[in-house]
């Protein structure tokens, strides 16, 4: 029997998915990272951005022109309803945009059709590749999976439909948990087309173990001082609502706070994506001892008494599972087992005095509502709902 | 750029629904039956709110930490 055709997105998360599969399913991947990482352990997967017929490619681009031409000439009526400070900039930038964009997506609804592809699974719904996925699969009456990669937390904070998050075009939901699923639900997914299952990156955590002193050692911290570590962030234009003061600021704060706090090592966990350069000189310019990380979480994690940073960051939830006391700048101020702090120095420095002076909180609360049972078995729950998806 | 405040709150959720009405609705454009416009709502919408930030404070940024 010939095997199913799984379209796949995403980074590591997926690789348990496919070395679950191989043998029912053909992969083939929106973008060349994720192919390349499977091929790297021996999963054939095709980019279906590679070697593409020339044919596809010249009907894409008339197809493009098409649309193109229909816009351009509805220009002026378009751009009248934009407020008047916008409408200039969306004119001229218009063209270039869609010359730059529909091309790809036109394109992937071509290829999309030329490999038969039988299901989707996505790591998210709303980015533009991803999105003209789900939307190929919904207008081909095919399944389309969407296992979050995020547990949304932050999105909260604006009604429902007026977040670009809240566009659903996935047909189905590996939600992380009962906060997760609550949040879909009031935005219009069908209940019956969500599981809970929760995330595939938290399984490790939950199986790790504490190592505390071991991960001390490889980033030459001090085993007897406390480690306060903070996760960075980025900027989420898509939501004009946020936390006030920003994520920069945050951070400078954090650091002034840090330095009356002479007794304590600062660790900041940072990502290449997040102005990482930016966050190393300044953390530099304080003046305080500190360690500035772009990779090793799970080292990080382990190493850190103390976790906090801007927002509602994953990074939290992770934290919970190995039972690291919580500081959030602003976020989940409606769960008691993180400590919510505004964005100002006394503040910060008043929360991570308070965490330390009581006792780790029990997490199990927390957890369950946003990732549900911290068992690790979610790896086992999506491949198994995949399984049911696209039998 | 105090976001917390009721009334800059209020108006800029309008703003946010207003924008991203937009985004889904301004145009719309099927190759083989699947539209190619509204996935483009997500870069478009960055673009309207922070045209919005730039107009309603002078540049100064709104965040909303995620991942």
């Amino acid at each position: 029997m010939a095997k199913k055709r799984l379209l796949l997105s995403g980074s590591d998360e997926i690789i348990p998915i496919a070395k679950a599969l191989k043998d029912d399913y053909d992969f083939f991947a929106l973008m060349q990272p994720t192919a390349k990482m499977l091929k790297d352990i021996d999963i054939p997967c095709t980019p279906i951005g590679e070697n593409v017929p020339v044919v596809l490619h010249s009907r894409s681009l008339t197809e493009t022109a098409r649309i193109m031409s229909s816009v351009i000439t509805d220009l002026p009526q378009i751009v009248e309803r934009l407020p008047v400070g916008a409408r200039d900039k969306f004119q001229e930038l218009i063209p270039g945009f869609l010359y730059q964009h529909l091309g790809n997506l036109a394109l992937v609804v071509l290829l999309l059709d030329h490999y038969k592809i039988d299901g989707v699974v996505l790591h998210n719904d709303v980015e533009p590749l991803m999105r003209i996925a789900a939307a190929w699969a919904r207008a081909r009456g095919k399944k389309c999976l969407h296992q979050p990669h995020a547990i949304y937390h932050e999105y909260e904070k604006t009604a429902p439909g007026t977040d670009i998050h809240d566009m659903i075009t996935a047909s189905h939901l590996a939600a992380a948990g009962p906060y997760q699923r609550v949040w879909y639900e009031k935005r219009g997914f069908p209940p019956e087309n969500i599981r809970e299952t929760g995330m595939l990156k938290y399984d490790k955590f939950v199986t790790m173990g504490q190592w505390k002193d071991h991960a001390r050692k490889l980033l030459k911290l001090d085993p007897y001082r406390h480690v306060v570590m903070y996760f960075t962030s980025w900027r989420q234009d898509t939501n004009l609502l946020g936390c006030n003061n920003g994520i920069e600021e945050a951070f400078v704060q954090f650091l002034s706070a840090m330095k009356t706090m002479p007794n304590v090592d600062v660790l900041v966990k940072s990502r290449q994506s997040d102005n990482l350069k930016w966050h190393i000189d300044t953390a530099k310019n304080s003046g305080i001892r500190c360690l500035v990380v772009a990779q090793h979480l799970e080292v990080c994690l382990q190493a850190a008494d103390l976790v906090t940073g801007y927002g509602p960051t994953n990074g939290f939830i992770t934290s919970a599972i190995l039972g690291k006391r919580t500081v959030s700048i602003n976020g989940f101020p409606d769960d008691p087992e993180v400590i919510t702090v505004a964005s100002d120095t006394n503040s910060m420095r008043e929360g991570i005095i308070k965490s330390f002076s009581e006792p780790v909180p029990q997490y199990l609360p927390f957890l369950l509502k946003y990732i549900g049972p911290p068992d690790g078995q979610a790896t086992k729950r999506v491949i198994e709902y995949v399984k049911e998806l696209f039998a | 750029m105090d976001t917390q405040n009721d009334e800059t709150r209020r108006y800029l959720e309008e703003r946010q629904a207003r924008n991203l009405e937009f985004c889904e609705t301004w145009a719309s454009g099927e190759i083989a039956g699947v539209d190619v416009i509204k996935p483009l709502s997500y870069f478009l919408v960055q673009a309207l709110n922070t045209l919005t930030i730039e107009e309603t404070f002078g540049g100064q940024k709104a965040t909303a930490a995620v991942g």
